[in-house]
């Protein structure tokens, strides 16, 4: 057995061009196919790191999904507001320990703004249970004060003491600026993985200032105020996007869930973080298996290309079958010899697409952070990857069965004689 | 059958073989005895049923009819795995050209004989390591400097190939050589000398020597001499036929 595989890397190596194009087809399949299982783990495990602590998420009457993008991950934006007056009485409930208000829509230069108040720093959670901690500065006091997220800190170039003004509107470039009302960096947060990497908080009462004197999501013209005259004015907030909960006992959440739903003065919906990203990864999922799906067609022809490979060198490798059988060889023995320079062209090209995922990873996790908010570990391979690794070496057993068996019939026919 | 069949290293009795069942007989031999140590010469042409006869005796090929004894087996009631391994045991195989495994080093082809089988490993490893033995028969056929045994064997000359090629047939002491022409693509010198080396070395390992070639002038190197012709009784048949 090890005499077959030392023969069989013996001959690969001695055709290490064509075999070296088999092995990165293989190579760049596999890489393809762990890519996608890799990409859909992470971003699994991002998105579940982002949300812990988190017992409800609150919002106007939507579909549990919507709700969850918009107020958790930044995506997408909400229908309707919450009333300030609905959020005071829910969150001041006996079971409620804490609320997160959040108050979307506007953003700078790319980033959403959040309003939001301290709670937010002191309850929020991630990966776990950590909280958020300053990397310099601290988090707004002031009323015209703003606390950013690590990546925008290190993409716009931001240290505290800048000033930036917010525009209205999500969109990456937005026509109605703020820019009456320019706002100071008091503080940068820690990097953490998740979306309020990207986000940018103000407090609640900054969102009402700067849109004071707007009607209708417009300046109304001539109505603009200094921010002296928005200090000045009363700016308790009348509504707000979404807000999150946690709660005195885990064991109360389904009875604050039902009351909440059932609120008689305002439609509102309340999810649990876990279920909704259940029914995301759900609607995901289809899409996810298509791509797995195409994948493995990849690795399919990937190792259709190496028995080609293996199938065209029969002809020229008669002559070594027969010199084969004239020491002993037996056909079984041929056929071993391909089935085993299969296999390693498959195991060699898994491990070395394993390996170019996994140092893809490395490389990439910047930017990966930066542009998706993705948070790339490279762990250890899960035992789905494992499994992966395992169908693509038995695959390409079973392909270089087929070039085997030719030479197998081969060598029985042409015995000891050499035909070329 | 025969008390021969028990003393020769190759005995064949009443062999007709054809290819299908329906074809005519291409091989048909009454009787051919190889005695351990023997030098024999087969006179044959291409066509001549040659190629059929090696087959059968490395019992890669079953006659129809008859027996053949290799060092006293039966082939016929042996399986194709036994076959295979006792051709492995008592046969190295000479071909005409081009008789090495092109991935391997020199070394590497002399020891594949031990890699299939235990005996000739056994038999290469009685004295010294069968690398050593590989290297004393490499030496004693001329091919003695290192850089030689870890080369390339596409670098090396044809008349050095068929001479790795003997020693690969040597190694682990076979009960008889049987070369194919082996000379067939060297010049008149090294064919000679090629041929002075490979009596010389069967001889010193107690090898049986077949040799077959349609080159009837190398004949007279020979202990005895046949004549596919008149071996092979199907040649004749074909004969007056026409």
């Amino acid at each position: 057995m090890t005499a077959l595989l030392q023969l069989a890397a013996k001959s690969l190596w001695n055709r290490r061009f064509t075999a070296g194009l088999a092995l990165l087809s293989i190579t760049i399949s596999v890489a393809l196919l762990v890519g996608v299982e890799k990409v859909r783990s992470e971003a699994r495990n991002s998105f579940t790191q982002t949300i812990a602590g988190t017992d409800l998420i609150v919002g106007a009457r939507s579909g549990s999904i919507q709700l969850l993008l918009y107020s958790v991950f930044r995506i997408g934006d909400a229908t309707a507001n919450v009333s300030w007056d609905s959020y005071q009485r829910i969150s001041s409930h006996p079971l409620v320990a804490w609320a997160i208000p959040l108050s979307l829509g506007d953003s700078h230069r790319g980033y959403r703004v959040v309003g939001t108040t301290d709670t937010y720093f002191e309850q929020l959670r991630y990966g776990g249970d950590r909280a958020l901690e300053m990397a310099s500065g601290a988090w707004f006091d002031d009323l015209f004060e703003a606390t950013v997220g690590a990546e925008v800190a290190r993409s716009l170039g931001y240290s505290v003491g800048d000033a930036i003004t917010l525009a209205h509107g999500t969109g990456n470039y937005s026509f109605v600026q703020h820019d009456e009302m320019p706002f100071t960096i008091s503080g940068i947060l820690a990097p953490t993985g998740t979306p309020v990497d990207q986000s940018i908080h103000v407090s609640l009462q900054a969102i009402e200032a700067i849109h004071l004197g707007w009607q209708s999501g417009m300046p109304l013209p001539g109505q603009e105020l200094s921010p002296e005259a928005a200090r000045a004015a009363e700016l308790e907030p009348r509504a707000i996007t979404a807000f999150l909960l946690g709660l005195e006992s885990r064991a109360a959440v389904f009875q604050v869930q039902r009351a909440i739903n059932a609120y008689p003065d305002e439609p509102l919906t309340a999810i649990l973080p876990g279920i909704a990203l259940q029914e995301l990864w759900s609607l995901v999922g289809i899409a996810e298996n298509a791509l797995l799906v195409i994948a493995a067609f990849v690795v399919f022809a990937g190792l259709a290309g190496m028995m080609t490979m293996l199938l065209a060198s029969l002809s020229e490798r008669r002559r070594e079958m027969a010199i084969l059988r004239s020491v002993g060889a037996r056909p079984i023995h041929v056929f071993g010899l391909l089935t085993a320079e299969s296999t390693l062209l498959g195991l060699v090209g898994a491990l070395a697409g394993f390996a170019l995922v996994y140092g893809a990873m490395v490389a990439g996790a910047p930017l990966a952070q930066a542009s998706f908010g993705i948070h790339l570990t490279p762990s250890a391979p899960s035992a789905r990857e494992l499994a992966l690794l395992a169908a693509v070496v038995a695959g390409s057993a079973c392909a270089g069965a087929i070039p085997a068996w030719r030479a197998y019939r081969l060598s029985l026919a042409d015995g000891l004689s050499i035909r070329t | 059958m025969s008390s021969g069949s028990t003393q020769s290293i190759i005995a064949l009795r009443g062999i007709r073989y054809r290819w299908r069942p329906t074809a005519p007989v291409v091989l048909d031999i009454e009787q051919l005895d190889i005695a351990p140590g023997e030098r024999l010469f087969i006179r044959g042409p291409s066509g001549s049923g040659k190629t059929t006869l090696l087959g059968l005796m490395g019992g890669v090929l079953s006659p129809g009819s008859g027996h053949v004894y290799l060092a006293g087996a039966d082939l016929s009631r042996l399986s194709a795995a036994h076959r295979d391994r006792l051709r492995a045991d008592e046969i190295g195989f000479v071909f005409q050209m081009f008789n090495l495994i092109p991935y391997l080093s020199v070394l590497d082809n002399v020891l594949l004989p031990c890699r299939f089988s235990r005996s000739r490993q056994q038999r290469a490893g009685a004295e010294r390591e069968p690398v050593e033995e590989a290297r004393r028969l490499l030496a004693r056929l001329g091919l003695d400097q290192e850089n030689l045994l870890t080369r390339d064997v596409a670098e090396l000359s044809v008349g050095q190939q068929q001479r790795v090629a003997v020693a690969r047939a040597l190694i682990g002491r076979p009960g008889i050589v049987i070369a194919d022409e082996p000379t067939s693509a060297l010049d008149a010198d090294s064919r000679d000398e090629f041929l002075a080396l490979l009596q010389e070395e069967c001889g010193s390992s107690g090898a049986a020597l077949l040799f077959v070639s349609h080159d009837v002038s190398l004949a007279r190197h020979f202990d005895r001499s046949l004549d596919m012709q008149t071996l092979n009784r199907a040649l004749d048949a074909e004969v007056g036929q026409r």
